[in-house]
Parts: C-alpha cells; sequence; structure tokens
C-alpha cells in the first residue's frame, strides 16, 4: 500500500477550476472526486445530519466506503431549506466552475436552485445533472436505484444463461455514470475555454448503461436476433472459460483463440493423449465439443494454483489469469508497482454526534484513479468529515465575518 | 504539396471542440474514440489496408459477411471518419508522422513498446509535434510485471476480481456479457484525454502520454465491494452472491412469465406496502408477520424462505405488468431488459435517445445517441465510415497529394 502523498500544486491538470457538489450515492461523488485527483477544487456541500447513505458503506466498518468518494474534497455543511442557507449557495454558485448534482429538478426547483436561476447567478457555469431513469419522459418521476437499473440497463439478460444471469454483486451502471460524468464535465470545460459558454448536461444512469450493450442493439434491429447470454464461453474461441484450481474458491481463465495457441496450451499440459484427437485439432472442432474440451482443460488446472497456471501459460504466449480474489488483490506485486491502491484514514459515522468527534478508522485502503499521466500525475489525500471546511467556504471565500457565521450557525444554516 | 490545410466541412459545430483524434485502437479502445467522435471530435481512424480487424465481427447485418456489414463495425465507430495506412510500411509510418502534425490525440491499444519499436512511440511524437497527448488504453497498464501477459476481454474480467464477484456462490466466476471490459478503460480514456487537453490549451502548451489499464479501470467499477480492504480486515475473500443480495431482502432478480424483474425495498413502509401486495394475490398470511418488518437489513435472517415468496409471486406477472404495478404502488422495481426491450422501450424512445443513421450499404438503423443530454450536444451526425472512405479527402485534399500519388500509395500497400 502506498503512503499518501503530499498534493502537488503546480501540474495539476484541472487548476483553477472550482466544483461545487450537491449531491449523494456513488456515481456523482466518485465522478467529482477524480476531477479532486486531477487537481479541481471540490467542495461538497451537504447536510451534516441527514448523511449520505455511502457513510454506512461497507456494514462492517462504515465510512471505508468514503475514502474513494470524498478523497481531497473540502465538505461544509449548509441547510438547503433553509433561506439563508439558500443564498449562500448561490453565493457559492457565482464563484464555481461547476456545479454538479443528483438531486430532482423539483427539490432544487423548491430550493430556488433550478436550472435557469443557477444560469442567471453565472452565465457560463458548468451544470451537470445526474438522473436515474431519466429527467424526463414516461419513467422520469418513478423511483429506482442505481442496484435495479444496471438490471434495465441490458447486460443482465446478455450474461450467465438464460435459466441464470449473471448478475454482479455490485452496482455497475453506477460507475459507468460517474465516468460519463467526468467526460461531460471535461468536455465541457474544454467547450468554455474556445466558447466562453457554459453548458447544462444530463447525465442518467440508465442511458449510461443501455449504451454498453453495443452491437446486439442494431441486431435485433437487423436481424431480429434477441441477444444469447454469452456465459463464459466466445464464439471464436476454445478454450475460453473459467476453469477451477487447486485452492478453496480458486479460479484461472484461459482464452485461446488461435491454433498456435492451442499447441502452446497443449504443450504445457504436457501434449497428454487426449490433445491429439482429432476432435480437438481445429478450432472449429473444439467449439463443436467445447464441453468436453472445458471438462478436460479443467482436469489439468485442477492439479496447480491458479498463480501457477497463469505463470505457465503465459510464459507459452497464452492468454490466461487468476480470478483475483480480494487476496490476490491486496498483495499483488504488479498492483503494488503501479501504486494501485493505496492507504488512508477515515471516520466512523454516527448520526447521534458531531461529525468532529466521530472516531477516526483506519488505515483503510482506496483506489488509484486508474490513469497515470505523465505530466500531470493524480493526487491523493485526506477526506473531510462533514462540514470540516466551514471556516475555509464561509470564512475565506464568502468573506463571512466571525460574527456573521456564528449568528447562521446558531439559527441552524450550517446543519 | 501545400502546406495549407484545407478546411472541407463546417467544424466547431458539435460539442466539443474539433480535436483532431487518430484512432488505432482494437476493441479495447474503440469505445474510447466513439465517445469523443460522437461528441463532436474529428476522430480519423486509421485502418490497416485490409481493414479493421473488428470488420469481420460478428453479428452482420442481414448476417451477410462482408467488411462494410459487421454491427460491431457500425455501433462502435460511429462519427469516425476512416483513412487506411500500414504502419507496418516505412513510407506508412512517414505518412503516419505527417498525420501527427496535424492532431491533438493519438489513441492506441498495442502491446507496450510496440509503437516504440515502430519509431512511434511517445517520445518520437512529441519530437514531431510536443502538442500531441498519447493515449494509451492496455490490458495491465505499460508498466509492472503484467504490461506485456496476452489478454482478452476474460482475461482482464478475471484479473480484475470482476468475475469472482458474478454468478452463483457455488459456480463458477462469470463474466458480464458484451465484452464488458472494455466500456470502463475506454471511458476513462477519454476523461483522461479530455483532461489532458484541457492542461496543455490552459497551462503547459504541451501534450503527454496518459497510461490506462483495463484491469484497474475493471477495479474501480465495484468499489462498493471493497474486495482488498475485505480480505486485509477479515482474511476472507468477498464472492459471487447469485441472483439476489445476501442481506437486503429482497433484492435482486425475481423470476416472470417472460424473463426477470429486479426489486429492492428500503425503507419499513415499502415493506408494509410489498407484504400485502402478495397477500392481496397469493393469500399468503405469513407474509404478514411482524418479524418480517422493518428497514433494509431486518429480514436478513429470512432469506431463504421470503425468496420463495417472493419468486412464487413475481412469477405470476410480465415484467412490463410487475413493473408498472410495483411502480404505482410506490415500490421500486424495474425489468430485466433485453436489447429488444430496449429498442422498444418507451422511456428510451420518448428522450430522444434513438438516433437513426444512414449507412451507405446498410441503410438505416437507430443508434444510441450516447449518454449524455444537453442542448448545446447535438446527436452524432454520422454512421460508421466505409473503408478508407476519407482516403481522398485526408491524404489530397487536406494533405496536397495528387490523386496519382494516392493510387500509387494504395499500389505500394502504403494506404
Amino acid at each position: 500500500m502506498t503512503q499518501p502523498r503530499k498534493k502537488v500544486l503546480n501540474n495539476s491538470a484541472l487548476k483553477g477550476v472550482r466544483v461545487l457538489e450537491v449531491g449523494l450515492y456513488i456515481a456523482l461523488p466518485l465522478a467529482s472526486r477524480m476531477l479532486a485527483s486531477l487537481g479541481a477544487e471540490v467542495i461538497k456541500v451537504e447536510s451534516g445530519k441527514a448523511l449520505d447513505a455511502a457513510w454506512f458503506s461497507p456494514t462492517w466498518s462504515p465510512g471505508l466506503n468514503q475514502l474513494e468518494f470524498r478523497q481531497l474534497k473540502r465538505s461544509a455543511t449548509l441547510d438547503l431549506r433553509n433561506p439563508k442557507g439558500q443564498q449562500l449557495l448561490k453565493r457559492l454558485v457565482a464563484m464555481s466552475d461547476i456545479f454538479m448534482t443528483n438531486y430532482g429538478r423539483d427539490t432544487l426547483a423548491r430550493f430556488g436552485l433550478d436550472f435557469p436561476q443557477l444560469k442567471e447567478i453565472k452565465n457560463d457555469l458548468i451544470i451537470l445533472w445526474q438522473t436515474g431513469l431519466g429527467g424526463s419522459g414516461p419513467y422520469g418521476g418513478y423511483k429506482a436505484y442505481g442496484q435495479l437499473i444496471q438490471h434495465a440497463c441490458g447486460i443482465s439478460t446478455m450474461s450467465g444463461t438464460p435459466d441464470n444471469p449473471g448478475v454482479v454483486n455490485a452496482a455497475y451502471s453506477d460507475y459507468h455514470t460517474a465516468i460519463f460524468n467526468t467526460t461531460a464535465v471535461l468536455g465541457a470545460l474544454n467547450r468554455r475555454r474556445i466558447t466562453g459558454n457554459g453548458t447544462l448536461i444530463e447525465c442518467p444512469i440508465y442511458e449510461s448503461g443501455v449504451c454498453t450493450v453495443g452491437p446486439a442493439l442494431l441486431n435485433y434491429q437487423a436481424n431480429n436476433i434477441k441477444a444469447i447470454p454469452s456465459e463464459n464461453r466466445h464464439p471464436f474461441a476454445a478454450p475460453h472459460g473459467a476453469y477451477p484450481c487447486k485452492g478453496d474458491n480458486c479460479w484461472c481463465v484461459i482464452a485461446v483463440f488461435t491454433d498456435v495457441e492451442w499447441e502452446s496450451l497443449c504443450r504445457v499440459m504436457g501434449n497428454p493423449q487426449w490433445t491429439r484427437e482429432a476432435k480437438f485439432a481445429t478450432m472449429a472442432g473444439r467449439l463443436r465439443n467445447v464441453s468436453e474440451l472445458d471438462r478436460l482443460v479443467g482436469e489439468w488446472t485442477r492439479g496447480y494454483t491458479h498463480r501457477e497456471v497463469t505463470t505457465m501459460l503465459q510464459r507459452e504466449g497464452v492468454a490466461s489469469g487468476i480470478v483475483a480474489k480480494g487476496e490476490d488483490l491486496a498483495t499483488d506485486e504488479h498492483l503494488k508497482h503501479r501504486e494501485f491502491y493505496r492507504e488512508g484514514t477515515y471516520y466512523t459515522a454516527n448520526p447521534q454526534k458531531k461529525s468532529s468527534e466521530w472516531p477516526t478508522a483506519g488505515p483503510g485502503y482506496y483506489t488509484s484513479v486508474p490513469i497515470q499521466f505523465s505530466e500531470t500525475p493524480c493526487t491523493y489525500g485526506p477526506i473531510p468529515r462533514p462540514g470540516q471546511d466551514n471556516d475555509f467556504v464561509y470564512g475565506e471565500l464568502l468573506k463571512l465575518s466571525a460574527e456573521e457565521m456564528k449568528t447562521l450557525a446558531e439559527e441552524g444554516v450550517f446543519v | 504539396m501545400t502546406g495549407e490545410t484545407e478546411i472541407l466541412e463546417p467544424k466547431g459545430s458539435g460539442f466539443l471542440p474539433p480535436y483532431r483524434i487518430l484512432d488505432l485502437a482494437d476493441e479495447k479502445g474503440v469505445f474510447c474514440g466513439k465517445i469523443l467522435a460522437d461528441m463532436g471530435a474529428e476522430v480519423i481512424k486509421i485502418e490497416p489496408p485490409g481493414g479493421d480487424k473488428t470488420r469481420s465481427w460478428a453479428p452482420f447485418y442481414h448476417n451477410e459477411i462482408h467488411p462494410e456489414k459487421s454491427l460491431y463495425f457500425l455501433y462502435y465507430n460511429t462519427s469516425k471518419r476512416s483513412v487506411t495506412l500500414n504502419l507496418e510500411h516505412s513510407d506508412g509510418r512517414d505518412l503516419f508522422k505527417r498525420l501527427v502534425k496535424t492532431a491533438d490525440v493519438v489513441i492506441e491499444t498495442f502491446p507496450p513498446g510496440s509503437l516504440k519499436k515502430l519509431g512511434l512511440g511517445y517520445d518520437h511524437l512529441r519530437k514531431i509535434n510536443p502538442r500531441i497527448v498519447l493515449a494509451s488504453i492496455t490490458a495491465f497498464g505499460q508498466t509492472g510485471r503484467y504490461a506485456k501477459y496476452k489478454s482478452s476481454d476474460l482475461i482482464t474480467m478475471g484479473m480484475s476480481g470482476y468475475m469472482q464477484v458474478t454468478g452463483d456462490p457455488d459456480g463458477p466466476p462469470l463474466r458480464l456479457g458484451n465484452e464488458h471490459s472494455h466500456f470502463p478503460a475506454s471511458q476513462y480514456g477519454a476523461s483522461a484525454i479530455l483532461a489532458a487537453l484541457y492542461y496543455r490549451d490552459t497551462q503547459s502548451g504541451k501534450g503527454q502520454h496518459v497510461d490506462v489499464s483495463v484491469q484497474e479501470a475493471l477495479l474501480t467499477y465495484y468499489l462498493e465491494q471493497v474486495p482488498a480492504a475485505y480480505w486485509l480486515h477479515h482474511k476472507q475473500n468477498v464472492t459471487r452472491s447469485g441472483l439476489n443480495s445476501p442481506v437486503l431482502i429482497p433484492g435482486g432478480l425475481y423470476p416472470c412469465k417472460d424473463g426477470w424483474v429486479s426489486m429492492l425495498v428500503a425503507t419499513a413502509d415499502e415493506w408494509e406496502t410489498l407484504a400485502r401486495w402478495i397477500y392481496e394475490v397469493k393469500k399468503n398470511e405469513d407474509i404478514l408477520d411482524p418479524k418480517y418488518k422493518g428497514v433494509l437489513y431486518a429480514r436478513q435472517p429470512y432469506r431463504d424462505v421470503l425468496t420463495a415468496y417472493f419468486m412464487d409471486f413475481t412469477v405470476e406477472y410480465t415484467k412490463q405488468d410487475f413493473f408498472m404495478e410495483a411502480q404505482k404502488r410506490g415500490l421500486v422495481a424495474l425489468p430485466a431488459n433485453t436489447p429488444e426491450d430496449l429498442v422498444k422501450d418507451p422511456q428510451l424512445t420518448a428522450r430522444g435517445f434513438w438516433v437513426e443513421l444512414d449507412h451507405p450499404i446498410v441503410g438505416k438503423l437507430k443508434y444510441c445517441r450516447g449518454a449524455l443530454y444537453s442542448d448545446d450536444m447535438p446527436p452524432p451526425g454520422r454512421a460508421a465510415p466505409l473503408l478508407g472512405e476519407y482516403n481522398e479527402q485526408v491524404y489530397c485534399r487536406e494533405m496536397g497529394f495528387s490523386l496519382g500519388e494516392l493510387t500509387s500509395l494504395r499500389s505500394s500497400g502504403v494506404i
């Protein structure tokens, strides 16, 4: 694990860009976290009372996940239902480049923060509005969770088998949305540099996922083909799948696309008799007899650990790998070399207590942004408690006096 | 040869500035160029003279095997232009270097070191054009012990641990359908390119090399499972959980008359509503038992019995009817859509998600607009290019070759 680096200020890709974030859960906070790692100043305005559900994830160590979603952000607490809170937010909008939210538009309107009102405050503001099933249309008002939207997006019915769809134990459509969010905002910054104009972009989770269904959408239109779930197999590669290895729930993956690779695999397996059978001599034959082939390859892989199979096959030019478990990832030399996992401390949320009193926990581990820039390396660092930066945001940025701050605090504006 | 670049199409009408992007990517990065092209960048797909390998990939329009009818190629190359160029040929490489002079970005997915061997590594390119951004999208990144590993969708799905959390607890690890591993890295690639361009144009005046790893990108698409941290805390591994969540009851997929529906209950009120609905339909008195009441995790001890009740109940409905009825009652359920469902989906249609594009060989099909909606972002306007469709425009009209020279470049195998 890599210790947090000091933030390098002189070559950040987004130096001087200020992002104002009002949003919850995964997709929106992860997007602005990436912007923070790219050097933007991200101010998260949130409630210190109605805590983001993400504070309670994972259940066995609440707050750990926030190392991913709050990296390097500033946090200011604000009651947006309070008209004075709304005024303060508008003043922050006036000094920001980007406003990101996943609140419903009716909620924003109730706060006097609907998009036309925001544009009035700052004409070249970039607004990113993330939605679930979409902000309009017949399902526009429907309740939905990212974890369910992924199934509406189509990939579940294209995975596994017809009787048993492939379901990921995670809300992957949220992540598609997160990175489309960053693409949208970064595109808008480049556009603003040339045109001087702000913009409003909506990024729904639903469409973010549907885009990844790909050619199957055309295949239905052109050929009336309903997608067939792919399992682990491949139309022109065999063997192609996950095979059991020595150890508890240990698996490797092997993908053989050419006859040369097949011969290499046979050599590594020690050229057992069955590999010389005519039915396995060509790709077409291997595909025709794929169930038997998979069984026989699996009998061989069972004699080795997943790492042993991978090393032996890669040495001979056969695409192979481990099905990585947490243990494999945490101890992996390649990921260590690339400084992929990092170490940080976090806070155990407790709604009954002030956030300044939440106990520190850790060390916890979080991931690097999976991009290595030669000139503007991503930066990493601490995460804020809710309201930790109130003095900076309201005092230094908005230049409220100590007295004004005190009064507003007493009125409950900063809760 | 003229030094001037003739502008033949109105430029700057897209959302993005008309950055010129040379796209050398295979399946790992083909979606990256598509995202940027659909947003208005000028993406030139550089194909070997025989055509990109994915032109021979199924499915095909009307199932006719033809280099202009691959639905795979058609889906992933909308809004791009195609020129042919042989990078194996020294004159081809010279021509490529001349294109690099006019470009902002090169996207490539070759095994690390391959471009360098051709004299086209980042150090060579930046000498030709210091402003160039080189984006490399590879299975395991440019550095580290797996950098040269042979890979494929299946292999990175395994090596990222994504398969460890996909499928049944008792079954083999599964991959997601539609070669899903390529999307996260391509999305990060698009963001990385836009960040590097912003840095170039606001601060440094210089390009840079960005290194995206498919494995690492996938590792950030199931962050809530924190696989490495879970192992470090518990010395146990997170694993597959099948169709339903082990802790949220209900949470996941349940069978319908015509497929699957996803459902999740978060609040105590939602549970009341669901329990009463099940009682209405199935006259199951046990479902009303107070021991099942409560929020999120309250029903965890009763997973098996309740899951049996749910399956017995959801199967009475079609997935669309269940979805509609659930929403009417204030519950969150969504159908597990197939590609066919998506093409016919009233929400996507009402939102203007489908864009009809005309292709000279296959004619009109409906394509995805993309994940982003903005009044400032015109939808994709052009179907995928024919092989070398823009040779004359790029080589003759822009770079100043005569038609005769073009013919001789073609006959000598350069283009």
